[in-house]
């Protein structure tokens, strides 16, 4: 949490406006959160996952139930999904 | 007379999209609709002394075979109303569809996923863990609070514990566009926490659990479906929502134990719903705790990382029989990766890019 600026603490400035707990923890959202569609419990999980689902296609990758990805395959996605955002 | 599931959604709910793609595979027609871009929908409600309510305008319960309610947001803009009556007429609205709703056993006995009271109240986090907690599901110890000497106490009795808001919000930096969002954030001792900031935030508080993995349950009528997550490359997350975002998360289909599943059944059965989505974790010791159950959670994500787990052709078949105990073979050929791949997706995702506002459509973002 951002933590108040001490000289502002020792003041006991009264009038300060607070904001919520939550919006002091709140991080940062990657850059196009509102522009792609609402999938799951992450707004921009759509753009992702049509990534993950178009590179595991042309690759001819994991099958859905299938252990997790090598780490070859999971440093190509991770770098599409970079480069889509 | 031929039924139609009704699906009450906006138009930016791309599992509401999934459903109509699959019942219209299967010979089955929805209709689909909010009452939020609709205002002036004719809807009467009448009543007396014999009879219970009846509802005649908006649709008619007789050709309805099973009604998915999937947080329809209600009428906002009000057309050639001035605008200084906006709030009046936004309230009157609100009000109607919640007195409505409250009723809606009066129409027949179409089912409801989820009964609108049932939904309503199930959506109560406090309610949840005391039903829970009559069911015999663990879960973590529980401070919902907003007295500093009572959250302090806490942090300082289990070291390391979660701090979570009653809902997630989205701020956006309107100079700046930038958005931020809290999910669920850990906090110690060593936290710098603001007396005053405690007090204007009451918030639910928990024990950090050392966890193995995250399960995540999906219940449709009667059947349950169940996966494991788990970050690829390294231990549990504090909230694989989160986490999902920027690091691969291993899905995996996962087996519950019978006595859980029975206690999942029974928390479904007394918070009388019948489609939800529940949040466990599996501790190091391999003790699972009961999080949250969310009534109109999201079901097309598990999907999509665990192919093999039938939700969207179980939601069809659920609607369109309107029985929780629907067989499965009453769809066929449905799936999520099958819809992302049809013509109906790509249209989808033409209407909600190119004919609405970006911000209206996740709703809940806070101007700053």
């Amino acid at each position: 949490m951002r933590a108040k600026k001490k000289s502002q603490q020792k003041k006991g400035n009264k009038t300060e406006e607070m904001r919520p707990l939550a919006r002091y923890l709140a991080r940062k959202l990657p850059s196009g959160a509102l522009d792609t569609k609402r999938v799951g419990p992450g707004k921009y999980q759509d753009l992702k996952q049509q990534t993950y689902k178009g590179l595991r296609k042309a690759a001819g990758m994991f099958n859905d139930n299938e252990a997790s990805p090598t780490k070859e395959q999971l440093r190509e996605w991770k770098q599409a999904c970079k480069n889509i955002r | 007379m031929q039924k139609h599931p009704l699906i009450l959604s906006t138009q930016w709910d791309v599992q509401a999209a999934a459903v109509c793609w699959g019942l219209q595979k299967n010979g089955v027609e929805p209709l689909w609709t909010t009452f939020a871009d609709q205002p002036y929908r004719p809807v009467s409600l009448h009543s007396n002394r014999e009879l219970p309510w009846r509802l005649r305008g908006t649709f008619n319960p007789e050709e309805i075979s099973s009604i998915w309610l999937h947080r329809p947001r209600k009428p906002k803009h009000f057309p050639k109303a001035k605008p200084c009556d906006e709030s009046y007429l936004r309230s009157e609205w609100s009000r109607l569809y919640d007195n409505l709703y409250a009723v809606c056993a009066d129409f027949g006995s179409t089912l409801w996923v989820n009964q609108p009271v049932a939904a309503a109240q199930a959506e109560n986090k406090l309610l949840q863990l005391k039903v829970a907690r009559k069911c015999g599901l663990a879960f973590p110890e529980t401070l919902v609070s907003n007295d500093p000497v009572d959250v302090r106490r806490f942090i300082r009795r289990h070291g390391q514990v979660i701090y979570k808001g009653f809902w997630r919000h989205t701020w956006k930096d309107s100079a700046t566009g930038e958005l931020y969002a809290q999910w669920v954030d850990i906090l110690d001792t060593g936290s710098k926490l603001d007396d005053q900031v405690i007090r204007l935030s009451p918030g639910t508080y928990q024990p950090a659990i050392d966890k193995q993995f995250d399960l995540r349950v999906t219940v449709i009528g009667e059947r349950l479906y169940t996966i494991r997550l788990k970050p690829v490359d390294r231990d549990a997350c504090i909230d694989w929502r989160r986490d999902a975002l920027t690091q691969t998360i291993d899905a995996r289909t996962y087996t519950l134990p019978a006595a859980v599943e029975q206690k999942i059944r029974q928390l479904m059965k007394m918070l009388g719903i019948i489609y939800g989505c529940i949040d466990l974790v599996v501790d190091k010791a391999g003790e699972m705790h009961f999080l949250e159950v969310n009534q109109a959670g999201a079901f097309s994500f598990v999907e999509d990382m665990v192919g093999s787990v039938p939700l969207l052709h179980s939601m069809c078949a659920m609607l369109k029989t309107g029985r929780t105990d629907y067989s499965m073979d009453a769809v066929s050929d449905i799936s999520y990766h099958a819809f992302l791949d049809s013509e109906a997706y790509a249209a989808w995702q033409e209407r909600v890019n190119t004919t609405t506002d970006p911000e209206e459509r996740i709703g809940g973002v806070i101007m700053e």
